[in-house]
């Protein structure tokens, strides 16, 4: 009987655990799709104010935004080094 | 009459046979079952400590996963929001700076700045366009 009470618990806490484990692979793999999310827009962004940088060479007129940014993504690292 | 009283009847032999064949087969099964038995609270046991140290793993991964996206909402959205609303205002003085801006962001959406550009789909996309930005 004893044997049998512990079988019952044992199958009880694996399948407890189980779903936690599955609930949270779930959420992980949601997350690790938006970190890819993230990752790409941290690296268009980094293209796109390269290119305005590379605009910046002909029309100084840009630069007074990519230097207001390019100072906030030095402080808060944001934008992945937007600030070329 | 002493022979008649050791003399068992056949009967009687073969019963009792019968009651110890079956009393040895209720003990070998009970042993079985006793084995199986602990082998199942060895295996759950096993597997439990197994879940246990898998879901502590990815559980820290979501935390970890979790604050680097609170954080990148929280820090890099609203620059990123801003610099685009930025050059989005200096390419209306500055048209030529459109050339630039369409490579990242879908001209429809110029005039909207609240939104940004939805993302591209995954597979196949030859452009390159602004991928979305979560609302605050």
């Amino acid at each position: 009987m004893f044997l049998l009470v512990m079988v019952f618990l044992g199958a009880l806490t694996a399948g407890g655990l189980s779903y936690t484990y599955v609930r949270y692979v779930r959420e992980a793999r949601d997350l690790q799709y938006q970190t890819t999310v993230i990752n790409r827009n941290r690296t268009m962004f980094q293209n796109l104010a390269n290119d305005a940088a590379a605009y910046g060479q002909q029309n100084p007129a840009i630069r007074p935004i990519l230097e207001r940014v390019g100072i906030r993504m030095q402080q808060q690292d944001a934008a992945g080094g937007a600030n070329q | 009459m002493e022979s008649s009283e050791r003399v068992t009847p056949p009967q009687y032999q073969s019963s009792q046979a019968e009651a110890d064949d079956l009393r040895a087969a209720y003990q070998s099964l009970r042993s079985l079952m006793n084995g199986t038995l602990v082998a199942l609270v060895i295996l759950t046991g096993s597997l439990s400590v197994f879940l246990l140290r898998e879901v502590s793993l990815v559980r820290a991964q979501v935390h970890q996963l979790n604050e680097y996206v609170v954080n990148y909402e929280a820090n890099s959205v609203p620059i990123m929001r801003e610099f685009r609303a930025s050059l989005i205002e200096f390419s209306k003085v500055h048209p030529d700076f459109n050339q630039v801006l369409a490579k990242y962001f879908n001209p429809t959406n110029y005039s909207d700045s609240a939104k940004v550009a939805p993302a591209p789909p995954s597979s196949g996309a030859p452009a390159a366009r602004m991928p979305e930005l979560p609302e605050k």
